[in-house]
């Protein structure tokens, strides 16, 4: 029987049951229909500012990585050494690309010896739902989260079962195919895709010089990217529910280097869970979590035998959490994680791992017009000690289409392995193992409502980052010597004009080195995005435009990259019930650009795809 | 086939739901709660099957009284209930064949009085099972406006159905409310609990005469995507 019947089938027998009534009675019974938007499980979104990417947003832009979806989303700002699978660097309001957190259904990822995340290897097509939370959330989700948070989700299958699969290809020699099943029945639900993308890809680097030896490789530099994700689950009777996740990547990225560096690399990402929900009273309900993430990287110089290096990350992690909600207007939640991070190299470190443990309670209350949340995690680091991270926030409904908001927060950064623990060099030291972590604290103040049919939303933040890690020349170790201020205002208007959804989001940034002065490096000082879309019937269109100012690309502030602007056209066309075809026209004014001095960027590009879906019965 | 016509009836009254939603857009700014709540009209005959749903905004006093005062009923020849002049004489008066769904809206910060009763006449006591039908859209249109979607389960992607067994007394009250089927999550079912301990139904008296009815309504948690 299909699932989609089932509480009618209920309704009906227990009506007769109860009411003595024969069936024909019985069925006016009409279930009331209580529905309401999907909340963000990352932060509470109406403190926090939030921005949630569905999966039929994701179909819609027919963005085909992460960092292409992402980029020009409101407080994002990414940079690439090259095209798909090269080097991406992510700045949130523009922190360092290590200061955002990156969980895969709650599970952290992410490389502990670089304190980077391969944004460019996580396969958009595995991604059902993302959220992403600007602003310092260490409270939460512990280091790292000091620009924000981005929360990937994978899908949980649902009503019947269905499936579909997608292939395409253009410019560059792409080509990608995608496979597709998921499904529930009775209680139980199961979801699995395999993907795959090939690219032969353009010249990641024009020819330079860095640290004096000359860079000159000419060459295509081809990525593919291979993943499988999987997610199954089981409700038992009286509301528990147990599900296991896991998501594999792996795959090959080219890039250009100097004799006899690595030119090519092969890497693996990997993450894996198990969680337990369960409701212990009416009130309160119990989420245990175990997560094993991998990172692993094997670079080597293309044709040179025993070339190879590799690095690998594994996190394992284990949380427990109590949601304690008597009404609505009181949520309390607490409970204690416990991380563990090793190393897997073939560089000697002088330690290979490190044990995070804390605890963390968080209280949001709501009274009248005001809504509170405070946030506190202290916490136990291996190596640093204690650290105490928290958050602020009030919420103040002006009217019943206005909101205002005030919030303040701690986060943090634990130092890298490569910071810590990197072997000496010719009897030398290169790391310290005495660091204390990156620390910051931000002011944030905020308004949104709705106006005339949009939404609007404005945001002002400051944040001040201390103890930043960088190489010192005094001591020639890594040292909390830097210190840098950010300041910015995000504004975001959405809605519905003469029948198109529009949206437009624009970002003022002022990153600073306070040691220097300087603007800190790779960072736009003003961004600017702007989406349109509309259906016709059986055909959809779309356009979108980032514009971003000048950035400088070093710390000295000497090397200036130019501003630009991007245009992406997008159709789509249901041929039938089943079949639909999907274009994009990628950089359509063919800009000549660079987000990283010397990384070449894609030109005009068409990509076609062919999507045919079908729902079983 | 009545489970068919049924299933179809929820199925269109759920698209009608979400395209309304996304019609109006989540206009989520207080903690808030966008409610879309789907009432749909009851099922008598094979007629409605085929019927193609448009949504309207509904105002929740119109609808027991009107909407059963049209409904076709080919095999009685009893008297039905009617509506208000008003909203017999009304040009955009619904009937059970043109409109099986309605929708309506409420924000968080929506007015909570519960809709304003009908008067219509009183039902022969022989016709219990219509007066039944009467009293439960009675119940269903008046208590619907006061559900809301509990934060900690909108969080954590909870939804479900919760069956609520109870009985309506003669002046409105609701006694004997107790969860005869889970949702599966004991939030849910809490929420549905007090949001119908909380309520009356006055509006249901006229159906009622001196009698009491025992009734389950069906609650439906679901969750859109943005």
């Amino acid at each position: 029987m299909e699932p989609g019947r089932r509480p009618i089938m209920g309704l009906l027998l227990f009506s007769c049951l109860f009411t003595g009534l024969a069936p024909e009675a019985a069925s006016a019974q009409t279930p009331v229909v209580v529905t309401a938007t999907r909340m963000a499980q990352t932060a509470d979104e109406t403190l926090a500012s939030v921005t949630v990417i569905s999966r039929d947003q994701i179909e819609r832009s027919q963005a085909d990585s992460l960092t292409e979806l992402l980029r020009g989303v409101t407080g994002i700002d990414i940079v690439s050494q090259g095209g798909a699978g090269q080097l991406s660097s992510m700045f949130m309001r523009g922190t360092n690309p290590g200061h955002v957190a990156l969980l895969v259904d709650g599970i952290r990822m992410g490389s502990v010896t670089a304190g980077r995340v391969s944004w460019e290897f996580i396969p958009l097509q595995q991604v059902e739902r993302i959220e992403i939370v600007r602003g310092p959330n260490s409270a939460l989700y512990g280091s790292e989260a000091i620009g924000g948070v981005i929360q990937v989700f994978t899908r949980r299958g649902r009503g019947p079962l269905q499936w579909s699969a997608t292939a395409g290809g253009g410019r560059y020699n792409s080509r990608e195919a995608t496979l597709d099943l998921s499904g529930s029945a009775a209680d139980n639900w199961f979801s699995g895709r395999f993907s795959r993308l090939e690219t032969d890809g353009f010249d990641a680097r024009e020819p330079t010089v860095e640290f004096g030896t000359p860079i000159d490789d000419p060459d295509d530099d081809g990525h593919d990217n291979t993943s499988l994700g999987l997610r199954a689950g089981h409700r038992f009777p009286g509301g528990s529910e147990l599900e296991f996740h896991g998501l594999h990547a792996q795959g090959n990225v080219e890039f250009d280097s100097s004799d006899p560096y690595p030119d090519e690399d092969d890497f693996s990402e990997q993450v894996l869970g198990v969680s337990l929900r369960t409701p212990l009273t009416g009130f309160l309900n119990l989420t245990a979590t175990a997560g094993r993430s991998l990172d692993e990287r094997e670079s080597f110089r293309s044709g040179v035998p025993d070339s190879t290096i590799h690095f690998d990350s594994e996190r394992r992690s284990f949380s427990l959490q109590g949601d304690y909600a008597r009404t609505d207007a009181d949520i309390l939640s607490f409970g204690l994680d416990y991380h563990d991070d090793r190393v897997d190299s073939s560089t000697p470190y002088n330690e290979t791992a490190r044990y995070t443990r804390a605890v963390f309670a968080q209280y949001r209350g709501e009274r009248g017009g005001h809504t509170l949340l405070a946030r506190i995690r202290p916490l136990d680091d291996e190596q640093f000690g204690s650290h105490t991270t928290g958050n602020l926030a009030w919420g103040y409904q002006l009217r019943p289409t206005t909101r205002l908001v005030a919030s303040w927060g701690t986060a943090y950064r634990a130092p890298t392995f490569n910071d810590l623990y990197f072997p000496d060099f010719m009897g030398f030291p290169t790391s310290n193992p005495d660091l204390d972590p990156e620390e910051s604290e931000t002011l944030e103040f905020g308004a949104e409502g709705r106006a005339g049919g949009f939404d609007w939303d404005l945001r002002l933040f400051r944040t001040r980052i201390d103890n930043l890690i960088v190489f010192d020349l005094a001591s020639f170790l890594p040292a909390n010597v830097d210190q840098a201020t950010l300041e910015g205002l995000e504004a975001t208007v959405s809605g519905d004009l003469y029948g198109w959804t529009t949206s437009a989001s624009a970002a003022f940034l002022n990153p600073t080195d306070d040691n220097t002065g300087n603007i800190l490096p790779r960072r736009a000082k003003r961004s600017l995005k702007l989406d349109i879309e509309r259906r016709f019937g059986k055909a959809g269109i779309g356009a979108s435009f980032i514009a971003q100012s000048s950035r400088f690309d070093d710390r000295g502030n000497t090397i200036t990259l130019g501003g630009y602007g991007l245009l992406d056209l997008r159709a789509s066309w249901q041929l039938d019930r089943n079949w639909q075809l999907q274009g994009r026209l990628e950089n359509a004014l063919d800009k000549d650009y660079q987000t990283v001095d010397t990384y070449n960027t894609a030109g005009r590009s068409l990509f076609v795809a062919l999507r045919y879906q079908r729902t079983g019965e | 086939m009545l489970r068919f016509i049924v299933l179809s009836l929820a199925l269109h009254g759920l698209a009608v739901g979400i395209w309304y939603h996304q019609e109006t857009g989540p206009g989520e700014i207080s903690g808030g709660t966008t409610l879309a709540l789907v009432l749909l009209a009851p099922a008598t005959t094979a007629t409605t099957s085929s019927v193609k749903p448009q949504a309207e905004h509904h105002a929740p006093d119109t609808a027991p009284a009107a909407r059963l005062a049209s409904a076709p009923e080919p095999h009685r020849s009893v008297p039905v209930p009617a509506g208000p002049p008003s909203h017999l004489h009304a040009p955009t008066r619904r009937t059970a064949a043109n409109v099986p769904a309605a929708t309506v809206e409420t924000p968080e910060t929506a007015d909570r009085e519960p809709a304003s009763a009908a008067p219509a006449a009183t039902i022969p006591a022989a016709d219990d099972s219509l007066a039944r039908q009467a009293v439960q859209t009675a119940v269903t249109t008046a208590l619907k406006a006061n559900f809301r979607y509990p934060r900690i389960a909108r969080r954590n992607g909870w939804e479900g159905t919760v069956m609520l067994a109870l009985r309506v007394l003669p002046d409105g009250q609701l006694t004997d409310i107790l969860v005869s089927s889970s949702s599966g999550h004991a939030v849910l079912d809490r929420a549905a609990l007090h949001t119908v301990q909380t309520a009356s139904v006055p509006q249901a008296k006229q159906w009622l005469g001196d009698r009491a009815v025992d009734l389950v309504l069906p609650v439906e948690y679901r969750l859109l995507d943005s």
